[in-house]
């Protein structure tokens, strides 16, 4: 099985800045299941400037994990005013729902993503391909939005937290994450 | 959705605003020349008001990226925000009187037609320009 599972490990944070505990992946195929189903379990700890993320990788690691680690790693150590115009640093929340929703959303050979800070500490992963344009924020509280339009031009749609359609958002994902 | 502050009419629509663009802002685009500018490049500020723009012939290029030398400069007329329900207004700084800001709710489709429609005048330092001026 291939699957990433994010904890949330938050220093100095209330308790509702603990958020969901837990996300599982299921393999695209059988035949990879039983492939990789042999190896252990590889759990780090990703630290962010404001907290922790435990991650947990069970199987063959997504080709995507490192980059998008790395990117929102740079990300959370821009300084207060790091785009001129009194922007905030990467929020732990905004941080972790994003990696939490690319677990479970993102295809483990998918073209990663650009990974754009926000000003108001949030963070907005966004493809621009033929396909089409995806982008999906988070903001500072962890609230996601998201837009897409094909390349086709056959599709079109904004989506705000209080009406996320998954199926959407999953199949906007397939057009434009294409594989590696 | 139409901006709650009033837009200042002394601005006429073909007044050229000027952004400053983090590098951070200059993203990945397989479908054009390389890159293109981010809908984040026009978040509000995070104190609660407007995008801040520079009023393009009341200042320079070189004062508006002067300490931000790795930056970019994105161009967009005073048109295309009050299209998309947008307010310009002059909100002039002591150190800079050419400052205004482009105030109301600005939802994804709002940022991604205000990045669309902008002219790159530099693209980020180190970043290929997507539209040379």
């Amino acid at each position: 099985m291939t699957a990433i599972a994010t904890t949330p490990s938050v220093r100095d944070a209330p308790p509702s800045s603990v958020l969901a505990t837990r996300l599982v992946r299921d393999a695209v195929d059988q035949r990879t299941r039983i492939e990789v189903s042999r190896e252990t379990t590889r759990r780090f700890r990703f630290d962010l400037a404001d907290g922790a993320i435990d991650i947990e990788v069970d199987g063959q690691e997504p080709g995507w994990l490192y980059a998008i680690l790395e990117s929102i790693q740079r990300l959370s150590s821009l300084p207060e005013d790091w785009d001129s115009y009194g922007g905030r640093p990467l929020t732990f929340e905004a941080a972790f729902r994003a990696l939490e929703f690319l677990a479970g959303y993102l295809p483990s050979n998918s073209v990663p993503p650009s990974v754009v800070p926000g000003s108001d500490g949030g963070v907005q992963m966004e493809w621009h391909r033929c396909a089409g344009d995806l982008e999906i924020a988070f903001d500072h509280e962890g609230e996601i939005s998201a837009s897409f339009a094909s390349g086709a031009g056959d599709t079109e749609w904004e989506m705000s937290s209080q009406a996320i359609n998954a199926d959407a958002l999953r199949g906007a994902i397939e057009r434009v994450s294409g594989q590696l | 959705m139409t901006s709650q502050v009033p837009d200042d009419a002394s601005i006429p629509d073909s007044t050229v605003l000027w952004r400053r663009i983090n590098p951070n802002w200059w993203v990945r685009d397989e479908s054009e020349a390389g890159r293109r500018l981010s809908s984040q490049a026009f978040h509000n500020s995070p104190d609660g008001t407007g995008t801040s723009v520079m009023i393009a012939h009341e200042t320079t290029e070189a004062a508006v990226l002067r300490g931000y030398e790795d930056y970019g400069l994105a161009a967009l007329p005073a048109r295309l925000p009050r299209d998309l329900g947008q307010a310009v207004v002059r909100v002039p700084l002591p150190d800079m009187p050419a400052h205004a800001q482009i105030e109301g709710h600005k939802s994804h489709s709002v940022k991604k037609a205000l990045a669309a429609g902008c002219a790159i005048v530099r693209a980020p330092a180190g970043r290929p320009p997507q539209n040379p001026a």
